[in-house]
């Protein structure tokens, strides 16, 4: 049926009314608008970078086509305590009209006062980092060289989540977007008063069955939740057969300022797309006491 | 930094859509202030609601649908009738109506619900599948129009020998 009106199609788009020059520039600053609004909403932990992620963020709204690629420039986060800091070692920019890579790929050094003993800890945290995301680099790259029209794209990240005198976290963010998109954390934690590297089944003391206690307190969780909001869904077992019944044993996890730990869960793994990356808090209360 | 990357999308995919969004809320509404009021109000909506997108569903059939109901709610506003089926709009001296192309004059002169399946099907080349989505109306229902929608059309297109 088109085929008889594509001379009618063709002639529409070419006499199309044209949005004014005026109009343009309100719809453009309104736009931007928004990418500005986010920036002031960052965490007050990226004090000291803020300066830097504004002018990147300005830069890529300002100059939507450009590619641009920055190699090996270093960001150090000042840090406080018992010295672990972070910097970025491989750093690459692109925004291509096919295709996005952000890449900011943490790297722990030693500080002057990092024990030999201690030193290991930090080697084992930066070789995994560096599998990880090489892995996932080199998965990404593969992709486009297959699906090179495909408009795809892939972000790796981080934040220091803590970093006090006794704890050290930090969190690995990767996302990766192609028709859907996905994203994935990985938290490292570092105990800084036994210097060992720490995982959610070292945490407690053997008598207390966390992974219990956490998963009925997420189930209790998710049920408020979806009782207060109707667009919310949860995997559940036995409801779906792949549904959360119970959290990993060292599932991801950060503690909050206030010592509550907060379990969080990649996107897809225990709720829709849509749904995110999901957290739930639990109260220190509940095992605090149970903390070797 | 996923939320930046998020906007930064945002911001890309509707600066993509910008011209298209002007002519589609410029059929429907006929005037240019009005049309930069649903486009205005739609990008606003769809950055606080963008957390709502499903995954699998595409971006433009979803904005447009947000448009196509701020132009409806301000075509509302701007007339007595209730009923969006007997709203007509009246051209505003502006560069839309200054539009010497006897094609978008035609187009023009049709009702609010052929025209907008016009504007869809010819000028933007969505499915019926993607134009039901963002009128929330059935396929069927949008291909009973656009068979109406070109009988209307067709005296005028004959004449101006595009058919």
């Amino acid at each position: 049926m088109k085929n008889k009106y594509s001379a009618f199609s063709d002639e529409l788009k070419s006499t199309a009314p044209q949005m004014p020059g005026d109009m343009k520039q309100r719809f453009d600053s309104t736009v931007a608008e928004f990418g500005i609004k986010k920036i002031k909403q960052r965490s007050p932990a990226f004090s000291a970078l803020k300066f830097a992620a504004v002018f990147l963020i300005l830069a890529f709204l300002i100059l939507p086509n450009v590619s641009t690629t920055v190699s090996y420039a270093l960001q150090e986060i000042p840090v406080i305590g018992k010295i672990v800091k972070v910097i970025t070692i491989r750093e690459k920019y692109v925004d291509d009209e096919n295709y996005f890579e952000y890449i900011n790929v943490p790297t722990l050094l030693y500080g002057d006062e990092t024990a030999d003993s201690d030193k290991y800890v930090i080697d084992y945290i930066n070789a995994d980092i560096s599998e990880l995301t090489a892995a996932v680099i080199a998965e990404f790259e593969e992709e486009r060289k297959e699906n090179p029209e495909v408009y795809s794209g892939i972000s790796i990240d981080y934040e220091v989540v803590t970093n006090t005198d006794t704890w050290f976290t930090l969190k690995l963010i990767l996302y990766y977007s192609s028709a859907s998109s996905d994203t994935e954390y990985k938290f490292y934690h570092i105990n800084k008063t036994t210097g060992k590297p720490v995982v959610l089944s070292e945490l407690f003391e053997n008598e207390f069955d966390y992974i219990d206690v956490f998963s009925e307190d997420i189930k209790n969780q998710m049920k408020d939740k979806v009782a207060e909001n109707k667009d919310f869904i949860y995997w559940l077992y036995p409801e779906d057969d792949y549904g959360f019944s119970k959290i990993d044993e060292n599932q991801n996890f950060y503690f909050t300022d206030e010592g509550d730990i907060v379990l969080v869960f990649n996107k897809y793994e225990i709720a829709p797309g849509y749904m995110g990356t999901p957290e739930f808090k639990i109260d220190s209360e509940k095992f605090g006491k149970y903390v070797r | 930094m996923q939320e930046e990357l998020k906007t930064h999308w945002f911001c890309k995919k509707v600066s993509e859509y910008r011209q298209s969004m002007f002519v589609l809320a410029i059929s429907i509404l006929k005037n240019e202030t009005d049309a930069e009021d649903a486009i205005q109000n739609t990008l606003l909506l769809a950055y606080e609601n963008l957390n709502k997108l499903r995954i699998t569903e595409k971006f433009k059939p979803w904005l447009f649908r947000i448009l196509t109901n701020e132009c409806y709610k301000i075509a509302k506003k701007r007339t007595y009738y209730s009923d969006i089926d007997e709203i007509e709009l009246e051209d505003k001296n502006d560069s839309f109506s200054d539009n010497k192309a006897l094609i978008w004059q035609a187009v023009n002169s049709l009702e609010l619900n052929y025209r907008t399946v016009i504007v869809l099907f010819y000028y933007e080349d969505m499915s019926i599948k993607e134009i039901a989505k963002t009128l929330e109306i059935s396929q069927n229902n949008v291909k009973k129009r656009l068979s109406r929608a070109r009988d209307k059309l067709k005296d005028c297109l004959i004449k101006e020998e595009i058919l």
